[in-house]
């Protein structure tokens, strides 16, 4: 007889649906599905361990536009980005953990 | 601003025309023959309307043939009057070819003459217009004003009609006095056509489609080159500026727009490149008129609702130059403000429309009330009742300064009178038109009302600058005397959304100022809660989907470390909040009022 359960650990790694456009082959990594930015484009983050990380988003003169601080999962989160209010134009994306480590840093046009 | 737009969109009175019979009225003619105009010999695409006394005009007679399937034009010889107080003739040139024309054994031939000092004497049993009816019947009246050519052309081969003119010829253009009358001063009078190798004589024959030229000649202007110039702050997208040449009706005493276009909005206005520089030679045709250009930011012709003087202004008009006024007004006399120019931006209270000449406590509050959101600067534009986005966003004319390069580099007299000459969105130009060897470039410098610290507009020269140094806006080169450093984070919170900004004061901070832009199809604005000391006037001002938050220390001391709280609450399930707070600017003044960076990390 076959049985189907949950384990109980499952329940601390909730399930996320990636797509093949934010897949990484690495252990922790940023990866949006487009090089260009449009509002509500899909974004994976990628950690080692479950904990606080950072999004830094920097203009073109290295000022800083935004930055978020979110509890992220063991693996893959993926979770959208907004435009609305951020003008078009070349930005840096910058993923750092919890002790302020620089994990990866990108630069992209947002739309 | 409006009552000046009003006028800005009477077109000018039309010039010159020419003039003929109707399409009806020619309806069963067999044959005609129009004045065409060709241009100047300097320009074959001027317009009429640009023609100028002494320049030589080409017109040509271009001739019809209703009878072309069964016949061609091979013989015409065509009247044609002019008055000599008006016009000299010059020459003539036939266009048919007449080599090897060989019609009844006589070659072609092209024939002038002249019959000088006569008009045509209408036979007023016939139709003026109708040509062959008046050459029949018509004559010669002595007026020494006027000349009478006879320009005729044969040929065996070809049609007349198919050329765009079988003859053309050039006139000087002359002013022929104030009083002069310049209706009908080029004239066909009187003509006839025909198939001479058929024996057909065309009849009627009428002067479609022009018969006659009534031209008042523009001044004879050669003018150089004139030229505007604007020069805003470097960090003033110029391009958004348009420039609308303007001329003065002594009439009705009002400007009035000088390029006819009613079928595009905003058509009388010309593109400024990024240089700031327009050339507008070509709009000035009347030496003794008065001439003027209105210089407008943005503006909304159509009225699609898409100006954004009212976002730029939030950069414009930040607390540091509210501390600055504070701080001139407190030590007038010790040099917080040397720039004249500072001190004319700074005086927005106290007057019908802004400021009364003076920096007082009224301004200083003014422009604190501004930055906080009390009570904002902007006026009723369109008169509604409301100050609204509308009239925000439409009202860079009631903001924009523009002063002369020598003004704008003034020392203030004296603090309280800060009266140094400034004209608005409208810069009258003073064009010496016997200047016909040299440019002469119109150059203004444009600033803005609120703009003490001149972030937004030119810098001054080096030896008045004011101690607070101009700057630019957040994200471009700043010219600052300290830097700050500051954080921001945003973060999730269940149904809210929290940006927090952290401001420790390691630069002695008078003065703070961010400003958050935020997606509001997503988050809706709840609150701002601030951290700081008792001495700290916090302000927290909400516009369309931007916040400014802020402190200023109004009595001399410094801001204590600052905690802000902007807090949101999801008007939907989001997925992350990345992207959905910014920061878009940021402004600081330390206590000598002296700019300082606030950089965020």
């Amino acid at each position: 007889m076959l049985f189907l359960a949950c384990s109980p650990d499952a329940d601390l790694v909730p399930y996320a649906f990636v797509p093949d456009t934010l897949e990484m082959d690495t252990n922790t990594g940023l990866r949006f599905d487009n090089s260009t930015i449009e509002d509500g484009s899909m974004f994976n983050i990628k950690t080692a361990k479950t904990g606080k990380y950072t999004l830094e988003v920097l203009d073109l003169t290295n000022s800083l536009v935004t930055k978020n601080t979110f509890m992220a999962n063991e693996g893959d989160n993926v979770f959208m980005f907004y435009t609305k209010a951020i003008e078009r134009g070349d930005y840096t994306f910058k993923f750092y953990d919890n002790q302020k480590n620089l994990i990866q840093s990108q630069k992209l046009f947002i739309k | 601003m409006k009552k000046l737009l009003l006028v800005l969109l009477l077109p000018l009175t039309a010039l010159s025309q020419m003039s003929g019979p109707t399409p009806t009225e020619v309806s069963g003619g067999e044959g005609a023959a129009g004045l065409v105009f060709l241009g100047t010999t300097e320009n074959a695409n001027e317009s009429l309307s640009n023609v100028q006394v002494n320049d030589t005009i080409i017109l040509g007679i271009k001739l019809t043939n209703w009878l072309a399937s069964t016949n061609d034009i091979t013989y015409a010889h065509i009247d044609v009057q002019y008055n000599k107080d008006a016009y000299t003739w010059i020459d003539e040139t036939y266009h048919a070819s007449t080599t090897n024309s060989n019609w009844s054994g006589a070659a072609g031939q092209n024939t002038t003459y002249l019959n000088p000092g006569y008009r045509w004497s209408v036979a007023s049993t016939y139709e003026a217009y109708d040509l062959y009816g008046q050459w029949q019947n018509g004559g010669l009246l002595t007026d020494l004003d006027f000349d009478l050519k006879h320009l005729q052309t044969q040929i065996t081969y070809g049609d007349l009609g198919d050329l765009d003119a079988y003859v053309t010829f050039r006139l000087k253009v002359h002013d022929a006095g104030a009083n002069h009358d310049y209706t009908d001063n080029v004239y066909i009078a009187s003509g006839k056509l025909a198939d001479n190798p058929n024996n057909k004589t065309y009849d009627p024959v009428y002067a479609y489609e022009n018969q006659d030229l009534s031209l008042e000649p523009n001044a004879d202007i050669d003018v150089a080159g004139v030229s505007v110039k604007l020069e805003v702050g470097s960090n003033i997208d110029i391009t958004k500026f348009e420039v609308v040449p303007l001329i003065y009706n002594d009439t009705n005493n009002y400007w009035e727009t000088i390029i006819q276009n009613t079928s595009t909005p905003g058509g009388f206005a010309l593109a400024v490149p990024s240089n700031g520089t327009v050339d507008i030679t070509q709009y000035l045709t009347d030496p003794s008129a008065q001439y003027a250009v209105a210089w407008e930011y943005d503006y909304d012709w159509d009225g699609s609702g898409t100006s954004t003087f009212k976002t730029l202004y939030e950069d414009i008009l930040t607390i540091s130059d509210v501390q600055l006024a504070l701080k001139e007004l407190a030590q007038h006399g010790e040099g917080a403000i040397n720039a004249g120019v500072s001190l004319l931006n700074a005086d927005v209270a106290g007057g019908t429309s802004g400021g009364d000449g003076e920096l007082t406590s009224q301004d200083t509050y003014a422009l604190l009330a501004h930055v906080t959101g009390i009570e904002e600067l902007y006026i009723d534009r369109d008169g509604d009742g409301d100050i609204d986005d509308d009239d925000a966003n439409n009202q860079a004319g009631h903001f924009f300064k523009t002063l002369d390069g020598t003004n704008y580099n003034t020392t203030a007299a004296a603090w309280e009178q800060n009266g140094i000459p400034y004209q608005g969105v409208l810069v009258e130009i003073d064009v010496d038109f016997t200047n016909e060897t040299s440019a002469q470039l119109f150059a203004v410098k444009g600033t803005w009302k609120g703009d003490v610290n001149l972030s937004h507009s030119p810098d001054v020269s080096a030896n008045i600058a004011n101690s607070a140094k101009s700057v630019r806006s957040y994200g471009s080169t700043k010219k600052v005397v300290d830097t700050n450093m500051s954080s921001f984070n945003v973060v999730e919170d269940g149904d809210r959304v929290i940006a927090t900004i952290l401001l420790p004061n390691t630069t002695d901070l008078s003065a703070a100022q961010y400003r958050l832009t935020y997606d509001d199809t997503r988050l809706e604005f709840a609150s701002v809660e601030t951290d700081s000391g008792n001495e700290s006037t916090n302000f927290a001002k909400h516009t369309e989907n931007r916040i400014n938050v802020g402190s200023i220390n109004m009595i001399g001391g410094k801001l204590d470390d600052t905690k802000y709280q902007v807090i949101f609450t999801k008007k939907q399930t989001l997925n992350g909040v990345a992207g959905l707070v910014t920061i878009t600017n940021t402004d600081g003044a330390n206590d000598k009022a002296e700019r300082v960076e606030i950089k965020i990390e």
